[in-house]
C-alpha cells in the first residue's frame, strides 16, 4: 500500500491538557487521536484490543473492553475520552480482564460501576456518576447457605445495563462444594428502582474461552441471547456435547427460557449481533448459519472449508447486510456478504483485499471504523457494491388454479410487489395465489432493494386443474358381510386408479364395490394416476368395521 | 398359551424368507432381492418383484404403507400388494438399510453409517441429514412420535491424568422431524477388565403400543428392555429380561404380557411389570421352528413367522371363551367349538339337549371338537362326578 505524502494529524475536541478525573471506581481522561492517511484508509495512533462491546450513545460510541472504555466521536472516528476501571483486588474477586461497568442508556454521565466482595456471602454495590457526583445507588448482599464462593483467578463478572434502572449481572466463580471446586455461572437481573434482584440463569461447569462475547443484550425489547458450548470438565473426562443457544425475553415476568436450540455443531465463533427479533448469526466449525431462535431453524447455511478462518466481520445495520472476510488455508481471502432479511448471498468471491480489521461501527461520513493490524484503529471506505436489484421468480401449480410463486431475485431486496394479472396483488415475498378460473395470466414482479433501486420482470403463467385423489363411500350390510360402494371424486385428469381396501385386496375400477367378509377394522385408500404416471394417494380417515 | 402352528411352504427351493407382510390372506415375502406374493394365505405363489439391485428390507406399517428399500437409494411403494411398485427413491444413491413410517405420508430411511433421509409428507421431497456414527445403522422404528435408530456398539479408550480408561456403549438417536437427540444403551465405563468383557451388538428397536423397547445380544445372551437405557452391570436396577444363548427377533404386546420371540423359535411370555432378569413368573414355549427371521402380526393372536427352507409359519393363539372350574382348578377350557380337558379329568359322557349320548372322542392333545348346539358334559374328578352345560355357537 502506497503512503500518501501528506500526513494529517487530527486532534480530539479537547486540545488542552487536563488532569484525569478520578471517580470512585473509574479514571476518566481526555484523549488525542491522530490519523495517518493512506490511499484507501487512515490509520490512527490509538491501539485497541479486540473482543469488546460497542454501543451507540447520542452521536458517540462507547467501545468497552475489559477495564477500558473509549468514547468515540461518530463524525470523525476520533477517540475523545478513555475510561479506565479501577480494579481493587484486595477485597474483591480478581476481575481478570473483563470490565464491570457500563453507561446508562439515557445518559453518558450516568456511569454504573459494580463492586463485589466475597466472603461467605457476595455483596455487590452499584454506584453512579451524575453531574460529577458519585452515588451508591444500590447494594445487595447474597448469602450462600450450601457452598462457599472461593476467591480465585477464575472468577469473573460482567455487567450489562438495560435502561437506567435495570441491569443484568453475570458472574462466574468457583464454589467449594466438597471435594471438587465447582464453577458456577450466575445471571441476575437487578432492578434498582424496585430494589429487586432476580436470578435468571445459572450454569455449572466451565465454558470455553470468551464466553461473555456470546452474551448479547438488546435494550429496546429486552432480549438477550447466549451461546453455551456445553463443555463440561468432569473428574475423569471432559464431555463436549453439542452447543446450544438460548434466548430469553426479559419482558416476560417469569423470565423463563423461551427457546432452546441444540446440535449446532462445535462453536467456532459467535457473530456478536442479534440481527432482528428472530435472527442471529453463528459461525460454527464448518459453516456460517443464520439462526432463527424463535422457531429453532437454520434458514440459511453457508459452508466453509475446514481450514477457513473468519478474520473480520462487518455489519451494515441500516442495510441489513453482514459481510465477512474469510482467510483460506492457502492464504487467499474470500469476501462473503449476505442480506439477512432475505437470506440472499450478495457476494462470495476470492479477493485479496488488505485486511483492514474488525468493524467497530459506521461513521457518519460512511467510513468504517475498524480494529486492524497491531490492534490499531483504522478508518476506511467499504469497497464492495451491494446495490444490485434483479427481479426473477419461479412458479408452481399446487392446486386447482392455485399457483405458488417463489422469489429468485438478486440483491438485498427489501420489498416485493406482485401483480397476478387478474387484478389481484401481493406484497409477500413468496405468495400463493388462487385464480378464479383456468387460463393464462401475465404476472409482474417489482422489487426494491435496500438502496431504493427498483427492477421489474414479467412472465406468462397458466392456471389449471391438478391431479388429486378423492372419494366417498357408503356402507351396507350384505348378509354377514359388509358391502362398500366407492364413489371416485378424483378429477378427470386421473386416468388410472388403485383402490386399497386394507384387507389384502385391491381394485383398479373407477367406482368399485367391495365386500368385506373377514372381521376387522379397515381403512380405504385411493391412488390416482395421471397420463404421465404421476400419482396422488389419499387415505380416508374413516374406519370400516366388520364384526363377527 | 395354546396355539396352532401351520406351515406355509413356498414352491421355490431353499429360500431364506427375511421379511413378510401379511394382510388377511395376502402375503408378501422377501427373500434376497425377490418379493413373492400369495393371495390365498400361502397356497399359491408368484413372483411380484425382482431386482438386480440388492433389496434390504420389505417394510409395512399398514396395508397402505408397504415399502421396499435397498441399494443405490432404492425406495419403492406398493398400494396394490405388490402388483405395482411406485418409485419414491432417494436421489442420493447411498444404499438404504432400513425404512420406517409414522403413517402413510411420513417416513424415514437410514443409509450406511450416517445418512438419514426424511420424507415429511407425500408432496415433500426427501430431506438428507448427515448423522455420522461409528456403526452401521441397522435398526429403525417409529415410536412415541419419533424415529429411533441405531446399530452396533462403540468402544473407545482414552487417557486422563495418566490413567487408561475404556468406554462401551450402543448409541440410539431419535429424530422428531426437526432435531436429533441421542441416548446410550448398555453404557459401561471404567478400567479394561470391566469394559472389555462387553461385546454387545445386534441392537434391535421395537414399538410396543407406542412405547420404545430394545433388545441386544451380549455374549450370546439376549437382553430386552422397556427403558431407554440400561447398563449390563446393573441388570437388577433396570427393566431387563434375559434370554440365554439366543437372539430376540420380535416382541408383541397382548394386554399386560410381552411375547418375546427368539431366533431359535422360542416364545417367552412375561408380564410387563415383571420384565426383569429376576422375573421367574414366565411361560416358555418351543415352537420347534429352529430358525426365525421376523414376525408379523396382521391381526390379533395370529402371528406369521418367516423362516428358512422356503417356510413361513402361521401361529394362531387361542384364548378360551370360558373356563370351567373344577373344584379350585381350571381343568376344562372352551375355545369356541373346541374343548380342552385336563388329563386328570375323566369324561363319563357327553349328551345333547334331548339327552342322546354323543360320540365325541378325546384327541391325544386333550381337545374335543363340537358342532353347533347345546351339550351336557358329565365328568369325574377325584372320585366326584360333575355335570356342566356347554353352548357351542
Amino acid at each position: 500500500m502506497k503512503i500518501i505524502v501528506t500526513i494529517v494529524f487530527l486532534f480530539s475536541n479537547v486540545l488542552f491538557c487536563q488532569d484525569p478525573q478520578v471517580l470512585d471506581s473509574l479514571t476518566i481522561k481526555n484523549t488525542n487521536t491522530e490519523w495517518e492517511q493512506f490511499a484507501d484508509y487512515s490509520k490512527s495512533n490509538i491501539t485497541v484490543n479486540l473482543g469488546g462491546v460497542i454501543s451507540d450513545y447520542d452521536n458517540k460510541m462507547l467501545y468497552k473492553n475489559g477495564v477500558t472504555g473509549l468514547i468515540i466521536d461518530k463524525d470523525n472516528g476520533n477517540v475523545i475520552q478513555t475510561y479506565i476501571l479501577k480494579v481493587d483486588t484486595e477485597n474483591s474477586i480478581d476481575k481478570r480482564v473483563e470490565g464491570n461497568w457500563d453507561f446508562s442508556r439515557t445518559s453518558l454521565n450516568k456511569i454504573f460501576s459494580f463492586d463485589i466482595n466475597v466472603d461467605y456471602s457476595i455483596k455487590f454495590t452499584i454506584s453512579s456518576r451524575l453531574n460529577n457526583k458519585i452515588d451508591t445507588i444500590f447494594s445487595h448482599t447474597m448469602s450462600y447457605q450450601y457452598f462457599k464462593p472461593i476467591n480465585s483467578p477464575k472468577a469473573n463478572y460482567d455487567f450489562y445495563n438495560i435502561d437506567d434502572k435495570k441491569f443484568i449481572i453475570i458472574y462466574d466463580l468457583l464454589t467449594d462444594q466438597g471435594p471438587v471446586n465447582s464453577p458456577e455461572y450466575l445471571y441476575y437481573l437487578v432492578d434498582t428502582e424496585k430494589e429487586i434482584v432476580s436470578r435468571i440463569g445459572r450454569y455449572s461447569g466451565y465454558l470455553l474461552g470468551s464466553e461473555y462475547s456470546n452474551f448479547i443484550v438488546r435494550s429496546n425489547d429486552f432480549i438477550f441471547s447466549t451461546t453455551h458450548d456445553n463443555f463440561n470438565r468432569g473428574p475423569y473426562e471432559d464431555n463436549d456435547a453439542s452447543d446450544s443457544h438460548e434466548y430469553f425475553n426479559l419482558v416476560s415476568d417469569t423470565l423463563n427460557l423461551l427457546n432452546y436450540y441444540g446440535n449446532a455443531g462445535n462453536l467456532h465463533n459467535w457473530f456478536n449481533v442479534i440481527l432482528n427479533d428472530s435472527l442471529s448469526t453463528i459461525i460454527v466449525t464448518d459453516s456460517i448459519k443464520v439462526f432463527n431462535f424463535r422457531n429453532k431453524t437454520v434458514p440459511k447455511s453457508y459452508f466453509l472449508n475446514a481450514e477457513d478462518k473468519v478474520i473480520a466481520k462487518y455489519h451494515f445495520e441500516d442495510k441489513n447486510i453482514i459481510a465477512l472476510i474469510i482467510k483460506q488455508a492457502d492464504g487467499d481471502k474470500r469476501v462473503f456478504a449476505f442480506h439477512y432479511p432475505s437470506y440472499k448471498i450478495l457476494l462470495d468471491k476470492i479477493d485479496n483485499a488488505p485486511y483492514l480489521g474488525e468493524m467497530l461501527g459506521e461513521l457518519n461520513d460512511g467510513n468504517l471504523l475498524t480494529i486492524g493490524d497491531a490492534s490499531t484503529l483504522y478508518k476506511h471506505k467499504w469497497q464492495y457494491d451491494f446495490n444490485a436489484a434483479l427481479a426473477e421468480f419461479e412458479y408452481k401449480l399446487i392446486d386447482d388454479n392455485k399457483i405458488e410463486f417463489g422469489d429468485l431475485s438478486e440483491g438485498p431486496i427489501k420489498s416485493w410487489s406482485w401483480d397476478f394479472g387478474d387484478g389481484a396483488s401481493s406484497q409477500e415475498r413468496n405468495p400463493n395465489h388462487q385464480y378464479a378460473s383456468s387460463g393464462k395470466y401475465t404476472v409482474i414482479l417489482t422489487i426494491t432493494n435496500e438502496y431504493g433501486k427498483v427492477h421489474q420482470t414479467s412472465k406468462e403463467i397458466e392456471a389449471k386443474g391438478v391431479l388429486k385423489s378423492n372419494f366417498e363411500f357408503t356402507l351396507s350390510q350384505d348378509g354377514g358381510d359388509k358391502r362398500v360402494e366407492c364413489t371416485n371424486l378424483s378429477p378427470d385428469i386421473a386416468v388410472r386408479y388403485i383402490w386399497n381396501f386394507g384387507d389384502g385386496t385391491y381394485s383398479n375400477e373407477k367406482n368399485p364395490i367391495h365386500t368385506y367378509n373377514f372381521p376387522g377394522k379397515y381403512y380405504i385408500s385411493l391412488t390416482a394416476f395421471d397420463s404421465d404416471g404421476k400419482y396422488k394417494i389419499y387415505l380416508k380417515d374413516e374406519i370400516v368395521e366388520v364384526v363377527e | 398359551m395354546e396355539y396352532d402352528l401351520d406351515v406355509i411352504t413356498l414352491p421355490y427351493d431353499s429360500l431364506n424368507i427375511e421379511d413378510i407382510v401379511v394382510s388377511n390372506f395376502t402375503i408378501l415375502a422377501r427373500s434376497g432381492n425377490t418379493i413373492y406374493k400369495s393371495t390365498d394365505d400361502g397356497t399359491n405363489w408368484k413372483i411380484a418383484f425382482n431386482s438386480e439391485l440388492k433389496v434390504n428390507q420389505l417394510y409395512s406399517k399398514d396395508p397402505h404403507t408397504i415399502l421396499l428399500v435397498g441399494e443405490k437409494g432404492m425406495v419403492y411403494r406398493t398400494m396394490d400388494y405388490g402388483e405395482t411398485w411406485l418409485d419414491e427413491s432417494v436421489e442420493d444413491k447411498y444404499d438404504i438399510n432400513m425404512i420406517a413410517a409414522k403413517d402413510y405420508t411420513n417416513y424415514l430411511a437410514i443409509a450406511r453409517n450416517r445418512w438419514v433421509y426424511y420424507k415429511e409428507s407425500l408432496q415433500s421431497d426427501w430431506k438428507t441429514y448427515d448423522y455420522y456414527t461409528n456403526v452401521h445403522l441397522s435398526t429403525l422404528v417409529n415410536a412415541e412420535d419419533k424415529y429411533y435408530f441405531g446399530g452396533g456398539s462403540n468402544f473407545r479408550d482414552y487417557y486422563y491424568r495418566n490413567e487408561h480408561y475404556f468406554e462401551f456403549t450402543m448409541d440410539v438417536a431419535s429424530f422428531n422431524g426437526n432435531t436429533f437427540k441421542g441416548f446410550r444403551i448398555g453404557y459401561t465405563w471404567g478400567d479394561y477388565d470391566r469394559v472389555t468383557k462387553r461385546n454387545a451388538d445386534s441392537l434391535r428397536l421395537y414399538n410396543l403400543n407406542d412405547t420404545l423397547f430394545a433388545s441386544t445380544v451380549d455374549y450370546n445372551d439376549s437382553y430386552v428392555t422397556a427403558g431407554k437405557g440400561f447398563e449390563f452391570n446393573y441388570e437388577d436396577y433396570y427393566d431387563l429380561f434375559k434370554i440365554k444363548n439366543d437372539v430376540v427377533i420380535g416382541l408383541l404386546n397382548y394386554s399386560d404380557s410381552i411375547y418375546i420371540f427368539s431366533r431359535k423359535g422360542i416364545v417367552e411370555i412375561v408380564t410387563k411389570s415383571d420384565l426383569s432378569r429376576k422375573g421367574s413368573n414366565k411361560e416358555s414355549y418351543d415352537l420347534k421352528i429352529n430358525f426365525v427371521n421376523q414376525i408379523n402380526n396382521p391381526y390379533s393372536k395370529v402371528i406369521y413367522l418367516s423362516s428358512n427352507n422356503s417356510r413361513i409359519y402361521k401361529m394362531s393363539i387361542y384364548e378360551p371363551v370360558s373356563t370351567i372350574q373344577v373344584e379350585t382348578n381350571n381343568l376344562i377350557k372352551q375355545y369356541n367349538n373346541r374343548l380342552w380337558v385336563d388329563n386328570e379329568v375323566e369324561i363319563i359322557g357327553i349328551y345333547n339337549y334331548i339327552g342322546q349320548k354323543q360320540n365325541i372322542n378325546r384327541s391325544s392333545n386333550n381337545y374335543l371338537e363340537f358342532k353347533q348346539g347345546i351339550y351336557y358334559l358329565s365328568y369325574k374328578y377325584r372320585n366326584n362326578i360333575y355335570n356342566h352345560k356347554i353352548m357351542v355357537n
